[in-house]
Formats: structure tokens, sequence, C-alpha cells
């Protein structure tokens, strides 16, 4: 009978631990967000990717995209880009602005981040894209570069010849002259010989 | 009463299995989405050219310079030490136990610092720690470091003991050079030989008998 009991009491454990691991597992929390896209898709998508110049944001294009400003709040306040949405990259997955970036996805809008260095914005971006904001683009050469308004913002190439500059140290041989203490012009004094003829003949 | 023992040994067995068949609760990426934001919003990953000077000089040996250009631009010029992952092989498995450890700081360097921070920012994702991104690149590298600029006379005595550690960073790595006086050659100075007048008084004799 004991083990009668003894076997009842397993039996019943088991089962409540059973019960009890399900439950566990149906309300565990869903993540809240989930990388859509790996990073090694993301490696070979970013070789070929076409983000937007600073010219296609420009006064006459800005109806075609939305515009994020991923800067301090305070750096938006001195000046933006028409038009901007200020989304601060601390605050960038907070319910608000999820919401307003799932409403742009959903209305198939162009989504253009910027910073204030094209670099600035390369991460959040990359972060967005990944959890399924691929409709998102980033401005090339960031704020500063619109601010400059040139048409070339093209960022990672070689400003300087690295190769050369780099091979140019070495010694240096300069030239110290000798102090050469200038030689006083010999004064001229004129002298003055008083000649006096001889006398001739005789007084 | 052994049929019960049995019955209880299958179901552990089924509970076993099924936590087995359990999807991963650790992630492929272990990294979340909020974590990575806010490591990207910390900022602490950029070192700048000045600090990494000092840092090759110094010999750190735990400092691990990674190229993330093509092998090209590698082969024209990179830092001292650097070793090349092109962007594109950054994620490859051969690269993976460089970049994956918990021994070295990781610089990622490139032309700026867009490809670098491309680079970073997907490997941090995968959980790889010590990972560093060289601020403003090898640009920005070769316009303080290589080449420095000497600062304003007004600007405050600290940006002139930067501008003195430049200047010898630059010759350490082969940009500047040292400047060592030679005493010219006297000139040889053309003799011009110069007249002096010298004025004579003279009286004419004076003629003829008193």
């Amino acid at each position: 009978m004991n083990e009668l009991q003894r076997t009842q009491r397993i039996s019943i454990a088991v089962l409540v631990l059973a019960i009890l691991l399900i439950l566990g597992l149906m309300i565990k929390e869903k993540p809240k967000f989930v990388y859509s896209k790996t990073a090694p898709e993301m490696v070979s998508l970013l070789k070929e990717f076409d983000n937007v110049t600073p010219d296609m944001v420009a006064k006459e294009d800005i109806d075609n995209y939305v515009v994020i400003d991923v800067r301090s709040p305070y750096d938006f306040e001195v000046k933006h880009i028409k038009n901007a949405i200020n989304m601060p990259i601390a605050f960038l997955l907070d319910d608000e602005n999820i919401a307003r970036l799932t409403e742009f996805k959903n209305a198939n809008k162009t989504v253009v981040l910027y910073g204030q260095t094209e670099r600035d914005a390369v991460s959040p971006w990359i972060l967005l894209y990944q959890i399924g904001y691929t409709n998102t683009k980033i401005l090339l050469g960031g704020f500063n570069c619109y601010l400059e308004n040139t048409p070339n913002c093209i960022s990672e190439t070689a400003r300087h010849d690295f190769a050369k500059i780099a091979s140019q140290g070495g010694v240096k041989e300069v030239e110290v002259e000798k102090t050469v203490k200038k030689e006083e012009p010999k004064k001229v004094i004129p002298v003055k010989k008083k000649v006096k003829a001889a006398v001739e003949g005789g007084c | 009463m052994k049929k019960r023992y049995i019955i209880l040994a299958i179901v552990f067995l089924g509970i076993a299995a099924g936590l087995l068949t359990l999807p991963a609760t650790v992630e492929k990426t272990p990294v979340t989405p909020t974590e990575l934001l806010m490591d990207i919003h910390s900022n602490n990953r950029f070192i700048n050219s000045d600090q990494l000077a000092k840092r090759i000089i110094d010999g750190d040996p735990v400092l691990f310079l990674v190229d993330v250009r093509d092998k090209a631009e590698y082969d024209k010029y990179t830092l001292p030490g650097a070793i090349n992952i092109p962007f594109d092989q950054l994620l490859n498995d051969d690269w993976r136990g460089y970049l994956n450890q918990n021994v070295n700081d990781i610089v990622f360097f490139s032309n700026d610092d867009v490809l670098a921070e491309q680079a970073w920012v997907l490997c941090k994702q995968l959980g790889f720690k010590h990972l560093y991104v060289l601020d403003g690149g090898l640009n920005y590298w070769f316009e303080t470091i290589m080449q420095p600029k000497m600062p304003k006379a007004t600007e405050p005595t600290e940006a002139f003991d930067l501008y003195t550690f430049r200047e010898g960073a630059s010759i350490y790595f082969g940009a500047g050079s040292v400047a060592v006086p030679v005493p010219a050659e006297p000139k040889p100075k053309p003799q011009v030989k110069k007249t002096i007048p010298v004025q004579k008084k003279v009286k004419a004799s004076a003629e003829g008998g008193c």
C-alpha cells in the first residue's frame, strides 16, 4: 500500500510539473523586436545599397521622402532639414517612434535617416532595416554635407595619397649657415699729406 | 506497480525530449535590438587618432587592428600591424576566430568611419566583445597624425602640446622627417678691392726765389 501511495504521489508530482512547464512556455514573453534579416544577409546587401544624396532631399523632392533626424533634440532645434522628424537614437525603439515607423512602412513611404555625419546614421539604419523597416535609407554625407550643398558626398574615398605621405619620412639635412661677422667697411680717412716741395734755389 | 513506473519513466523521457526540441531560447543573435541600440547610443566604441597613435607607439599588446577595406587598398597602405578583413568577408568562418574573442581590443578602420561602423554594428549584434572604431578613419589619421597642422598662436597650450605629440608620432609612422643640422659650406666671398682714395694735398712747389 505504501508503494502504491508513493507512486501515486510521484505521478501527481510529474503531472503538475508537466502542466507548469507547458503553462510557462505559453506565457513566455515574445521578444519585442525580432531580426528579420541576419547579419550576413546585411553584409551582402550593403555592398550595393543605394542611399539618398542631399540633392534628392533638397526642397523640390522633399515630398517623396519622410526625413528623420536621429540627432539629439538640441541639435535638431538649432537647425534641421525642412519637414524632418526628430527621433533621437536613444529613443528610436520607443513605442511612439515605432508606431510612426510602422505607419510609414505600411504607407510605403521611403524613410531617409540622417545624422550629423553619414556615420552617425549607419548603425541606427542597419538596426531598423534588420528589424523589418526595409523602406529606410541613409542620407549620404549626413547633415554636414547637406549644409554644404555639394553634389558629391561620397564617403570612404582616400582623400590623400597615403602610401606617398607615409614614405616621406626620414632624415632631412638642413643647411645651417655659419653666421659670418659682417666686416665693417674700412673707414676711409682721407689723409691729407702736406707736401712741402723742396725749396729750390737759394734765397 | 512496474507498469506505473514504466509509464512515469516514459512521461519524464517525453518531457526531456520536448525540452530538447524547444526553439532555442538563446537566440542566434544574442544581442537584442534594444540592447544594441543602447550600445549604439553610448558612443564609447570610438577611439580617436591620437589615442590610437599612442597605443601603437607604446606597443599595446592587446591592440588588434582590422582594416575592413578591400585588399588593393590594404596593400597600398595600412596601419602598422593591421590585418585585412575585407568587409564582404567579415562574417566568414575564416575570420571568426579573430573577431569573436575575449583577449584583444579589435579596432576596425577604413578610409572614413562609415565602413568600419558597419563592421562594428554587425559584429556587435553577434555578441562579439571589445570592438572599437577608429573615429574619422585613415583620412582623419592623415590629417592629424601624419600631417599635423601647426596651431594658431591664439590657441591654448594644450593645442601646442598635442601638436608636438603629433609631430613625434608623424616621425614614428614614417611621414615626418627629422631635421638634422648640417653646417653649410662656407661660400668663398668674391674679393672686392676697395680703392681708398687718399687725397694728397700737394702744395705747389714755391718756385722762383725769395
